[in-house]
């Protein structure tokens, strides 16, 4: 082992800091247990955290994000790493040793003082992950305006070593030769909270594999409604045109055996009558079209919220999309077939499209590395007791928590994090030693 | 100036200097397509910033005048907007003019 190596021995090891790891971790540290939360990304937040506004109460994300994050990083009970990936976890003698690569930023973060002087400085663009390719960022750069922690990123593999943040840095903290650092954590219980990915853009061939620039993945158009959203507002990717027509294809990546998502990914539908209704309020005079083969509003309040949509003006159309082509001034182009007897194939033209992607896991056990559970024929985590404890894994200590298991909404995200933490809590007391003068 | 500032211009020296000798050594500084997209994208900013400089455009304004495709300039006009390059002006039909700042 190297000298170098931090240990640290938790109650909880908590994996992936969406809003379900986010949630496990704050009950389970507000009930006193230690917790040492990973994350990969360079801020913790997940999906969440990149939303415009939440389905069906309309609030805005990062404003009711933002706080639980800062409560997190705060938190004297958590240990957060982020940058961080576990390289793997083995039972023994009925403790979870794990391993842990802390990822270089490139930065001293006891030194930076968050001034991104550095990204000013900076002169290399690069496409911005967190707008989904839609805007720029730095070399170096901080990911988002609240992300947490407020450390920039050096991307050492696009950096042109040109000095300029070394010379912009106050404090002298950028260090180009940082190393990553190995981290053990010895834990009485593992939550898995890896979340979800969207199937990707080009899964489709015939809807234009990815390559129409005014065709957006459900993502890009949150970034768009957002109120720091890359262009200032909802644009043209291709020219900066203010959209007259939007269209939403519904089951663009789900209920697909080709793909491999042969299930129903249960938020789209959701979140495209929301984005909808968003776009109706950002652009009153545009159209917005929806092209859907169900609309499954399943929570409380979701039916109304569908109603509200159509009674706002949201046009709701039963009809496959087949193929999706595109004009000389990329205006894309739908080719659909109604649901609805004697009528055949039409064309029509929109100024946008957003394909309602599907969501897949994004750590499958079959990939390998983090801990041999079990997946279940969707890929998503499997439960051996998926009524009655949904929490439990094929692991005896290791639990799972939101869209880990399989496509949810915030609200079951948050309400699995919380079932996740007590099976946890109920785990330890079980199986870990009282300490003293507490009662057993 | 604050502590961390203080102790960061006691420590300043060669150090990111010396880091970036040895690193510019063992990787060079940038692969030939890295150089040339940095170079290209040096070239269209300032195209684009010329473009705007007294009066401000549409994207296909830009594009018209410079040459460039349309998306292109829109997402360099999106990069420089960020880092306050450039700025917006009042709607113009379906389209934002931006104008230099
Ligand atoms: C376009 C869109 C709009 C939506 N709008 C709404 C809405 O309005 N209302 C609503 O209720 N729901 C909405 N949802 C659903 C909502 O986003 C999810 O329910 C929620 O974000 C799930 O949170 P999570 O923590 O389970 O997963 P995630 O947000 O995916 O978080 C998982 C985290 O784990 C990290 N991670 C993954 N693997 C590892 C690993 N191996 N090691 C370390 N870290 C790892 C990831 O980086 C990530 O940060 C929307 C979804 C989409 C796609
Ligand atoms: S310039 Fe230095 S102190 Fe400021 S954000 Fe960048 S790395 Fe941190």
């Amino acid at each position: 082992m190297a000298a170098s190596t931090q240990q640290l021995t938790a109650d909880v090891l908590v994996v992936g800091a969406g809003i379900a790891g986010l949630q496990a971790s704050l009950d389970l540290a507000d009930q006193g247990k230690s917790v040492v939360l990973v994350e990969r990304k360079p801020s913790i937040g997940g999906t969440m955290i990149n939303l415009s506004k939440v389905f069906p109460t309309l609030d805005c994300a990062s404003c009711i994000t933002t706080p639980r994050m800062a409560s997190v990083a705060h938190h004297a009970n958590i240990d957060l790493f982020t940058l961080s990936e576990v390289d793997g976890i083995e039972k023994a003698d009925g403790r979870f040793r794990a391993s842990i690569t802390k990822k270089p930023r490139f930065i001293e973060e006891d030194q930076c003082i968050g001034c991104k002087r550095c990204e000013e400085a900076c002169t290399v663009f690069l496409e911005d992950d967190f707008d989904h390719g839609l805007g720029a960022k730095k070399a170096i750069s901080i990911p988002f305006t609240n992300a947490i922690p407020q450390y920039p990123v050096l991307d050492a593999d696009n950096c042109l070593l040109c000095g300029a943040c070394a010379k912009a840095c106050p404090t002298q903290c950028i260090n180009f030769l940082q190393e990553p650092k190995k981290v053990e954590v010895d834990a009485g219980a593992v939550i898995l909270a890896t979340g979800f990915e969207l199937t990707p853009m080009d899964a489709k061939p015939q809807y234009g594999g990815g390559a129409y620039p005014n065709v957006l993945s459900p993502l890009q158009m949150e970034r768009l409604l957002a109120p720091h959203g890359p262009y200032g507002g909802v644009m043209r990717p291709s020219d900066g045109q203010t959209p007259s027509s939007i269209a939403y294809v519904q089951c663009a990546g789900s209920r697909d055996k080709s793909l491999g998502v042969p299930y129903c990914s249960r938020v789209c539908c959701m979140y495209a009558i929301k984005q909808a209704m968003l776009l109706s309020g950002s652009l009153p005079i545009a159209d917005i079209t929806i092209y859907y083969m169900d609309i499954r509003a399943f929570g409380k309040g979701y039916e109304q919220f569908y109603q509200n949509a159509k009674a706002m003006g949201v046009e709701f159309v039963k009809a496959k999309v087949a193929r999706i082509s595109e004009d000389e001034s990329h205006n894309p182009i739908l080719r659909i077939e109604r649901q609805e007897a004697g009528t055949g194939p039409e064309e029509v033209q929109h100024d946008l499209v957003v394909l309602s992607l599907g969501m897949v896991p994004a750590w499958k056990p079959s990939q390998g590395g983090l801990i041999a559970v079990e997946a279940d024929t969707d890929g998503f985590l499997k439960s051996p007791s998926m009524k009655l404890n949904p929490a439990l894994t094929t692991i005896d200590g290791v639990f799972a928590a939101g869209t880990a298991t399989g496509p949810k909404d915030i609200v079951d995200a948050i309400t699995d994090a919380g079932a996740a933490a007590m099976a946890a809590g109920n785990y330890l007391a079980r199986t870990q030693p009282t300490p003293a003068g507490h009662l057993p | 100036m604050s502590e961390s500032e203080q102790q960061g211009s006691e420590r300043k020296g060669n150090y990111a200097l010396e880091q970036l000798k040895q690193l510019r050594a063992r990787r060079g500084a940038g692969t030939p397509a890295q150089i040339e997209r940095s170079k290209r994208g040096k070239e269209m900013q300032n195209l684009i910033l010329k473009a705007i400089a007294d009066e401000a455009k549409t994207v296909p304004e830009i594009a018209a005048e410079t040459g460039l495709p349309e998306q292109d300039v829109f997402w360099w006009i999106t990069a420089l907007r960020k880092y306050s390059r450039v700025q917006d002006e009042m709607k113009r039909g379906d389209f934002v003019p931006y104008r230099k700042k």
